[in-house]
C-alpha cells in the first residue's frame, strides 16, 4: 500500500476508534427504556445540546456540498445558507421549540408526528406526517453516505473504492448507534462538532495559505472565472426563496426537532440558540471559499464531480497525516448528521407505529429500534450506490419537504381555530405540489423563478386558513395544548 | 432575565418579527447582483460580501434580543 494512503487510513482509523470509544462509554449511563434510548431521558445541558443540535444540522451538505456548490456558483454559497438559516432558525427554535418542549414534557412526545397529530388526537394525521418525514429523511441519509464515500475514495486515491467507503461509514455509524442510542450519538456529535469546526477552519487556513493567501486565491478566480464572484450563476429569486426553505426546514428536521426536546430545560435551548449562528457562519464561510478557490486548481470538474473538490485539495496540498486528520473532520460532519437522522427515523417508526400496540414492552421496542437502525442504514446504503444526483440538488428537494411541515405545525401550536381537515388537506396538497413542481408535472412557470418549496408553502398556508374557516370549529378537547402552555408559563400575555 | 409580564414584550416581539421579515427581503442585494465588484478589504472581501456579513450580524442581534427579552422559561 502507498505510504500516503496508509497515513490517511491510519488517521481515519484513529478517529473512528475514538468515536466508537465515546459511544461505548455512553452505555455506562444508559437505561433500558425507549425514552432513554431515543431521548437520553431529556437530560442534555447547553453545550451537549449545541453539539448535538448543530452536529445534527451540519452534514455532508456543509463539508462536501458547499465546496462543490461554490466550485460552480462561487462565494454566494455561504450566504445562500448563513444569511438566513444561521439566525432565523434559532428564532424559529424559540417560536417552535419553547412551546414544543412544554408539550413534549407533558405528553412524553418525541417526534414531530406526535406533536402535530396529538393536537387533534388524530392518528391518521400522525401517520401521514410520519410517512412524509421518512420520505425526505432517506435521501438526506443517502447524501451522508455519498459524501463519506467520495471523501474516502479521493483521499485514499481509490484504494478504498466508493462502495467500500459508503459501507465503512454505514458500519461505523450503525455500531455506535446500536450500543449508545441517543446519548451515545449526542456525546459523539459534541465531539464531532468540535472536530469539524476546528478542522473546517484549519482546512480554510491551510488552503488559503498554500494558494498564496485569500487575496491571491480570489484574484486567480477573478481572472479566470469572474462569474464566481458576480453571483450570476445563481438567480436572485433562487437565493431569496432558499433562505425561507432552509430556515424553515432546519427546525423541522426530525433529528433536530427531537434534540430540541432533549434539553434539560428551555434555558439550555436559549444558550444553544446563541452559539448556533456563530458556528454556522464559521463553517459555511470557510467551506464556500475553499470550494471557490479550488476551481483554478482543478478546473475540469463537471456537475456533481465538484463534490470531491475539498478532499482533492487536501490530497494535493497537505501531508498525508494532515490529510487524514482533516478528512476525519469531514467524516465528523457527515456522521454527526447521519446518526441523528437514523435515530430520528427509527424513533418515528417505533413511536408512531409500534408503541401502544399489544405486547409491546419498552425493552421489546428498544430491540426493534435497533433492528430498524440496521434496516434503514442498509436501504440508504443501497440508494447511495446509485449516485443519483449531486448533494446540493438532493437537499434542495428534501429541505423543501421538511419545510412544508411548518404549515400544520404552526396550526397545531399557535392557532386554536385550526381544524383537523385543514391540517390534513393543506399538508397533503402542499407536498403534492412540491413533488409535481420538482418533477415537472406542473409547469415550472408556477415557481415564478423561485424554488418549488415557496409556492407550495404559500399554498399550504392559504389552504390551512381557508379550510379551517370552512369546516366546523375544533372541539375543546383539541385546545388542550394551549391550556398546557398557559399553565406552564402562567402568563396570559403569551397568547 | 426576561420578564413574562413586561408590557414591552409585545413591542419587542413585534420589532423582532418585522426586522426578521425586513432582513429576509434585503438580504438580496439586487443593486449589486450579477455585477463585478472590486475587492474592498484585505484584497478579497468586496462590498457584497461585507453586506452579507452585515445581514448575518443584524440577524444575530435579533437572536440576542429574543434570548434576552422574549424567551420566557416555564414558571418564570
Amino acid at each position: 500500500m502507498d505510504r500516503d494512503v496508509f497515513a490517511v487510513i491510519t488517521m481515519m482509523v484513529i478517529y473512528t476508534l475514538f468515536i466508537v470509544a465515546i459511544g461505548l462509554w455512553s452505555t455506562k449511563y444508559s437505561k433500558k427504556t425507549l425514552e432513554d434510548y431515543a431521548m437520553a431521558s431529556r437530560e442534555f445541558k447547553a453545550l451537549v445540546l449545541f453539539g448535538s443540535v448543530f452536529g445534527a444540522n451540519i452534514s455532508a451538505v456543509t463539508l462536501i456540498g458547499i465546496p462543490g456548490g461554490a466550485y460552480h456558483r462561487g462565494w454566494i454559497m455561504w450566504p445562500y445558507f448563513v444569511t438566513a438559516w444561521a439566525w432565523l432558525t434559532p428564532l424559529l427554535f424559540y417560536a417552535l421549540g419553547s412551546r414544543a418542549w412544554v408539550i413534549a414534557q407533558k405528553f412524553g412526545y418525541m417526534t414531530i408526528s406526535e406533536m402535530i397529530g396529538g393536537r387533534w388526537k388524530s392518528k391518521p394525521l400522525a401517520y401521514i406526517t410520519s410517512v412524509i418525514l421518512l420520505i425526505y429523511t432517506i435521501p438526506y441519509l443517502m447524501i451522508g453516505l455519498q459524501g463519506g464515500a467520495i471523501t474516502l475514495e479521493v483521499l485514499t486515491k481509490g484504494a478504498i473504492p466508493y462502495w467500500m467507503g459508503a459501507l465503512i461509514v454505514t458500519v461505523v455509524v450503525v455500531y455506535y448507534l446500536l450500543v449508545g442510542g441517543m446519548r451515545g450519538a449526542a456525546w459523539v456529535n459534541t465531539f464531532q462538532t468540535a472536530v469539524f469546526l476546528v478542522g473546517g477552519i484549519a482546512i480554510f487556513l491551510i488552503v488559503a495559505f498554500v494558494l498564496g493567501g485569500p487575496a491571491e486565491s480570489t484574484k486567480a478566480v477573478a481572472e479566470k472565472y469572474p462569474e464566481l464572484l458576480t453571483r450570476e450563476k445563481m438567480p436572485w429569486q433562487v437565493f431569496f426563496s432558499y433562505g425561507f426553505i432552509v430556515s424553515s426546514a432546519a427546525a423541522m428536521f426530525p433529528q433536530v426537532f427531537m434534540r430540541l426536546l432533549t434539553g434539560k430545560s428551555p434555558k439550555s435551548l436559549k444558550q444553544m440558540a446563541l452559539l448556533y449562528p456563530v458556528g454556522g457562519l464559521l463553517i459555511f464561510f470557510a467551506m464556500a471559499y475553499v470550494g471557490m478557490w479550488g476551481k483554478p486548481i482543478f478546473p475540469n470538474l463537471v456537475g456533481a464531480q465538484s463534490d470531491g473538490i475539498l478532499p482533492m485539495l487536501l490530497a494535493q496540498f497537505t501531508s498525508p497525516w494532515i490529510t487524514g486528520l482533516l478528512g476525519a473532520a469531514v467524516f465528523a460532519a457527515l456522521m454527526s448528521t447521519m446518526d441523528s437522522q437514523l435515530m430520528a427515523a427509527v424513533t418515528i417508526i417505533v413511536k408512531d407505529f409500534l408503541v401502544g400496540k399489544k405486547n409491546m414492552s419498552d425493552e421489546k421496542t428498544v430491540i426493534i429500534a435497533r433492528w430498524l437502525v440496521l434496516a434503514l442504514a442498509a436501504i440508504s446504503y443501497g440508494l447511495a450506490l446509485g449516485k443519483f444526483a449531486g448533494i446540493i440538488k438532493i437537499i434542495e428537494f428534501a429541505f423543501a419537504g421538511f419545510a412544508l411541515l411548518w404549515v400544520p405545525m404552526v396550526g397545531a401550536l399557535y392557532w386554536q381555530r385550526c381544524t383537523l381537515p385543514a391540517a390534513i388537506i393543506s399538508m397533503i396538497v402542499s407536498q403534492a405540489v412540491l413533488i409535481s413542481l420538482t418533477l415537472g408535472w406542473l409547469p415550472k412557470s408556477l415557481n415564478f423563478g423561485m424554488l418549488p418549496g415557496v409556492p407550495a408553502m404559500l399554498l399550504g398556508f392559504v389552504l390551512l386558513v381557508a379550510i379551517s374557516y370552512l369546516t366546523p370549529a375544533p372541539s375543546e378537547d383539541s385546545k388542550e395544548y394551549f391550556r398546557v402552555i398557559k399553565d406552564a408559563y402562567r402568563s396570559k400575555k403569551e397568547f | 432575565m426576561s420578564n413574562p409580564n413586561s408590557p414591552n414584550r409585545g413591542a419587542i416581539g413585534a420589532f423582532v418579527f418585522i426586522m426578521a421579515v425586513f432582513l429576509m427581503i434585503i438580504r438580496v442585494d439586487w443593486w449589486w447582483w450579477g455585477k463585478k465588484v472590486e475587492p474592498l478589504v484585505f484584497g478579497w472581501l468586496s462590498y457584497p460580501m461585507l453586506y452579507q456579513l452585515g445581514i448575518w450580524l443584524a440577524g444575530y442581534g435579533l437572536v440576542a434580543i429574543t434570548v434576552k427579552y422574549l424567551w420566557v422559561e416555564p414558571g418564570e
